[in-house]
């Protein structure tokens, strides 16, 4: 076998050796100084999704934080704010090594995300031992309300649908559904709330069925749906209900659906390759682009400017948790530690591109809700509200 | 009767994406003894290649197919070339290096063409439905189906009826003895390496029609192209199709009848057949 | 370098002496006082690294020392660890003394249990078959509701284990020096073991397994029972991630976590006691500060490493040090002539 002599073989073994040294010398150039005076930065840490099973949010999410904090030119009550994002990977035990990272190492008093609930579970006791302030971006678990350091937007995944139960019942008039969502805690809460609301109403739920996360082939699914007034969906995962809902449009079974979540999966990437196929479905919403106030007409074209695409769930929710935090900071005069920041995070009312929110007493959000529907309008295909009820508290809390 | 012949054209159609998938890996086993752990990341660039050129640019599918093979081919050429080539007589380091190109290649993805995941797209003219029988069923998926018979009908042909598969055949079951004829052994490994990186390509774009392009493809696929050769045997065409349908249907019956231990299913039959046949169902290396 | 032979080496000047051990004293004094100067970020991380330097030293056990490439050692990590978070999560039996050896017998146990099917085959299958079984008991733990907490796949929210000492609590120090004790213990079980005529025996399988057969060994009983010993030695190190990260994921079973003590054993040197260590050293850190250098980019930093590493640093870094460390002895050391 030919090949060159690239380093003799001493070279090599000093190579190495230097490498190995290198690597621990970086470590230590990682130890940080002294301990910050107090007219020092605020610190904001984020555990996003940059690789892993969502990464697609962590890049939305960080560019919806800067876009608020660059609105608030990086400082609040007088202080200079320093952001750090770190990668929690879609992995609990990652994020749990971030969030470490974060208090121990930066001081850090406040974590925006991790984004999924598994991680949410995972560092919830750490976060409370040392009285971090957690924020769930995409809705959160019910669980995490009662622990009362978690700021949960828009609300929790249950109360999230609620209201489009009621709208299946009274305004489209179904009696009967079948239920299909990813198999996992989230998955239940989302479709539950809704089909428990619908069946408070009076609706009958005669078929629920559950898809394993990972499903490339939702075609025995289909195979196996019952008739029914309407299907009810809420699949979870990287373009799995864009495959779901494209499979079910191919299965030909032909009955309406409501799409659960359907601002994050619907959003104008997804319209714009998807065309005819999804026109007129409905479905539940918590941000729209399209939603018409002074607002968020800014919010989009700021955000637009940014990266170059029309925002979506994941930018919206983290500009306005953020604006949330730098508001809560600003009457806490830029003490940025957990007792005196919870209160006034509770006390933050204002008005956002998403609506109008304010916090219950947990730290649950509450904010609008919106049935939306995909329609074509001057040539472009958009979501567009069709209805909004107001929030809606989590009746399990 | 519906519910049966449903699933059966489900697990058959996914089985043939399956084969489409695993085929080339397979190949790649039996005669380099080469796990190649980056085959599911070569299949990922396949399909977001497919996806630049008929979506982005919106140009001929079958362009997009013969693009994304090739640039799959290359990779997986480089791959060969310039690493997996030094690592000979080395079958462990092999799988690590592999593996090394897995993270590259999924991250540079995500660089190159944004976090974003792909959704599923399919030519002009294969969208839609068509019926059969008093079902209709969509033409996507008998399009992959078709694709895969297509496919292993030229691997077989390739494998069975050609001085060049005679010479793998060869190089599987004896490789000194093989060499000692004089036959260019590593010239056959690198062409057969292209190959299977080529397959994986446009593997890729048709199975976009069903599964669209995203990061997560590089690990998902390679699982799924695992199971079909451990179940299939490796080093064969016919082993890798009787594990891709066989796959694809107990996959779509079990889905259907047990929602919630779907993947369960597929690997506890995986051991059982491993039990009984542990070098697979038609496993050819000696 | 057997027993006899330690007690011989003793005898020799205290020189010698010291250059032979040196490494191993220098190793043992940075275990022992670095972590106490460490930010306390680092501590949990080198913490980690200790953990999976036992978990790496497990595989190197059936990789190194037998030349059994496995792709499902996870398993075994996983099967430990979820056996003793079960223990305290269904059960609130949190008492370490209880939950560490019985951590350490289901993973034996379902060493002993995959053996038989695994060890039918050699080679590339192998290396399928571990994966299809550690894919198996994945695929169980994400579906069977039983193995999670309500709310998550996996379970967290667990305690650190009991100590049995009233009003003892662990601190990020007094929890590392408990696994660093561990990790001494089963360095020097593994040490025993590899240089016992059971690990010469293993050697030579790893060689060449025809004519140990025909030299009358049962080299598959040989091949059993070191694999069981190293399931329960990566169940142990299953156990200890469970107290660390105070959660199990069904991850922890998966091949993303399998392929961890394969890349540190390769690494770092197969077939050595030290490799495994450095192995584990490297990969940790490696991966912790280039997520921390570039959260979006890291992959592509640890896969170029992989790959050079493969490429470059053949027989790992440990083979390496020990010759540079030799040369520098060589030097240093006097030479009987």
């Amino acid at each position: 076998m030919k090949g060159r002599k690239f380093l003799s073989s001493v070279g090599k073994h000093w190579l190495v050796l230097i490498l190995i040294l290198g690597t621990l010398l970086l470590m230590t150039s990682c130890v940080p100084g002294a301990p910050a005076p107090p007219a020092e930065p605020i610190k904001i840490g984020a555990i996003l999704d940059f690789t892993g099973f969502v990464s697609d949010w962590g890049p939305k999410c960080k560019a919806g934080m800067e876009l608020a904090l660059e609105e608030a030119n990086y400082e609040v009550a007088g202080r200079p704010i320093e952001f750090i994002a770190e990668d929690g990977a879609s992995d609990p035990t990652t994020s749990l090594e971030k969030l470490k990272k974060l208090v121990e190492r930066d001081n850090v008093h406040i974590s925006l995300g991790p984004l999924l609930g598994d991680c949410h579970l995972a560092v919830a006791d750490y976060a409370v031992e040392n009285k971090v302030l957690m924020a769930a971006l995409y809705n959160g678990m019910t669980e995490l309300a009662p622990k009362h350091n978690w700021v949960i937007f828009p609300t929790t995944c249950y109360a999230q649908t609620i209201p489009m139960g009621w709208y299946a019942y009274d305004v489209l008039g179904y009696r009967t559904m079948v239920t299909v969502g990813s198999d996992f805690t989230a998955g239940w809460d989302y479709v539950n709330g809704a089909a428990d609301a619908f069946k408070e109403r009076g609706g009958t739920v005669i078929q629920q069925i559950w898809t394993d996360m990972a499903t490339a082939d939702y075609a025995p699914y289909l195979a196996t749906v019952q008739k029914a007034d309407c299907v009810m969906h809420m699949i979870a995962g990287i373009m799995q209900a864009e495959r779901f809902e494209l499979q079910y449009l191919d299965s030909g079974i032909g009955m309406p659906t409501i799409h659960l979540t359907q601002d994050g999966h619907h959003t104008p990437p997804v319209l714009v390759d998807y065309g005819d196929k999804v026109l007129g479905i409905i479905g539940e919403s918590s941000y729209l682009p399209t939603l018409d106030t002074p607002v968020n007409n800014a919010f989009a074209a700021a955000m637009e400017a940014k990266t170059g695409m029309k925002p979506g769930g994941e930018e919206v929710n983290s500009y306005v948790v953020t604006k949330v935090i730098l508001a809560a900071l600003e009457a806490t005069g830029g003490d940025d530690s957990f007792d005196k920041l919870w209160p006034a995070v509770l006390a933050v009312k204002m008005e956002t591109p998403q609506g109008p929110v304010s916090f219950d007493q947990n730290g649950v959000a509450l904010t609008d809700m919106y049935v939306s529907q995909v329609q074509k309008i001057n040539g472009e295909y958009v979501l567009v509200p069709i209805k909004i009820y107001p929030p809606v508290t989590d009746p399990r809390l | 009767m519906d519910f049966f012949v449903l699933n059966l054209l489900n697990g058959i159609s996914f089985g043939m994406l399956l084969f489409l998938i695993a085929s080339g890996m397979s190949i790649v086993m039996g005669l380099m003894g080469i796990v190649n752990l980056a085959h599911g990341a070569l299949y990922m660039v396949g399909a977001y290649v497919g996806w630049t050129i008929a979506v982005h640019y919106g140009l001929n599918f079958g362009l997009a197919i013969f693009l994304g093979g090739l640039s799959a081919g290359l990779v997986g050429l480089m791959m060969e070339r310039a690493f997996l080539r030094r690592l000979y007589k080395q079958p462990n380091e092999q799988v690590l290096l592999t593996f090394g190109f897995v993270y590259i290649l999924t991250n540079l993805c995500i660089w190159i063409w944004g976090g974003g995941p792909r959704l599923a797209f399919t030519a002009p003219g294969l969208s839609g439905l068509i019926q059969l029988g008093g079902m209709s069923y969509p033409i996507t998926r008998i399009a992959i189906a078709i694709s895969g018979v297509v496919v292993a009908i030229v691997l077989w042909w390739l494998q069975d009826k050609t001085r060049f598969g005679a010479m793998i055949r060869a190089g599987m079951d004896h490789k000194e003895m093989t060499m000692g004829l004089g036959i260019n052994l590593e010239r056959v490994f690198m062409f057969t390496f292209f190959l299977a990186a080529f397959i994986a390509g446009i593997a890729g774009v048709i199975g976009a029609q069903l599964l669209g392009a995203y990061s997560g493809l590089s690990i998902d696929t390679l699982l799924f192209a695992l199971i079909v050769v451990i179940v299939g045997g490796m080093g064969s065409v016919q082993g890798a199709l009787l594990g891709a349908i066989l796959i694809g249907i107990i996959d779509a019956f079990g889905r259907a009848m047990f929602p919630e231990f779907s993947m369960f299913t597929m690997y506890l039959v995986m051991i059982i057949i491993l039990m009984a046949r542990p070098k697979g169902l038609l496993g050819r290396r000696a | 370098m057997g027993i006899a032979r330690l007690k011989e080496t003793i005898k020799q000047p205290w020189r010698e002496q010291l250059i032979r051990f040196a490494p191993y004293i220098v190793g043992g004094v940075i275990l022992i006082l670095l972590p106490a100067v460490l930010p306390l970020y680092l501590r949990s991380i080198w913490t980690k690294f200790v953990i999976f330097a036992i978990f790496a030293m497990s595989y190197d056990l059936i990789y190194g020392y037998t030349g059994l490439l496995s792709l499902g050692h996870a398993a075994y990590f996983g099967a430990g660890g979820y056996a003793a978070a079960v223990l305290m999560f269904h059960y609130g039996i949190d008492l370490l003394w209880i939950g560490v050896p019985f951590g350490i017998l289901i993973a034996a146990l379902t060493a002993a249990a995959f053996g038989p099917i695994a060890l039918r085959v050699s080679g590339m299958y192998f290396l399928l078959i571990t994966f299809a079984l550690g894919q198996l008991l994945y695929s169980i733990a994400w579906n069977v509701k039983w193995l999670s907490k309500p709310g998550m796949q996996g379970i967290a929210g667990l305690s650190r284990p009991e100590l049995g000492i009233p009003g003892f609590s662990w601190s990020t120090i007094s929890f590392y020096y408990f696994v660093l004790v561990i990790f001494l213990i089963c360095f020097f079980l593994i040490y025993r073991i590899t240089n016992s005529p059971f690990g010469y025996a293993l050697r030579g399988i790893r060689e060449a397994e025809p004519r140990m057969r025909s030299l009358g060994y049962n080299t598959w009983l040989h091949k059993y029972i070191v694999y069981i010993i190293s399931g329960a030695f990566a169940g142990l190190a299953g156990i200890l991630f469970v107290y660390y990260n105070n959660m199990i994921v069904p991850a922890h079973l998966a091949v993303g976590t399998s392929f961890l003590p394969m890349v540190m054993v390769i690494i770092g040197g197969s077939g050595t006691l030290l490799g495994p260590v450095i192995g584990s050293l490297v990969v940790i850190f490696v991966e912790y500060f280039a997520s921390l250098f570039t959260p979006e980019r890291w992959p592509l930093i640890l896969g170029a490493i992989f790959v050079i590493a493969i490429m470059y640093a053949r027989g790992g870094i440990s083979i390496h040090l020990s010759r540079l460390w030799k040369r520098i002895s060589y030097r240093y050391g006097s030479i009987k002539s």
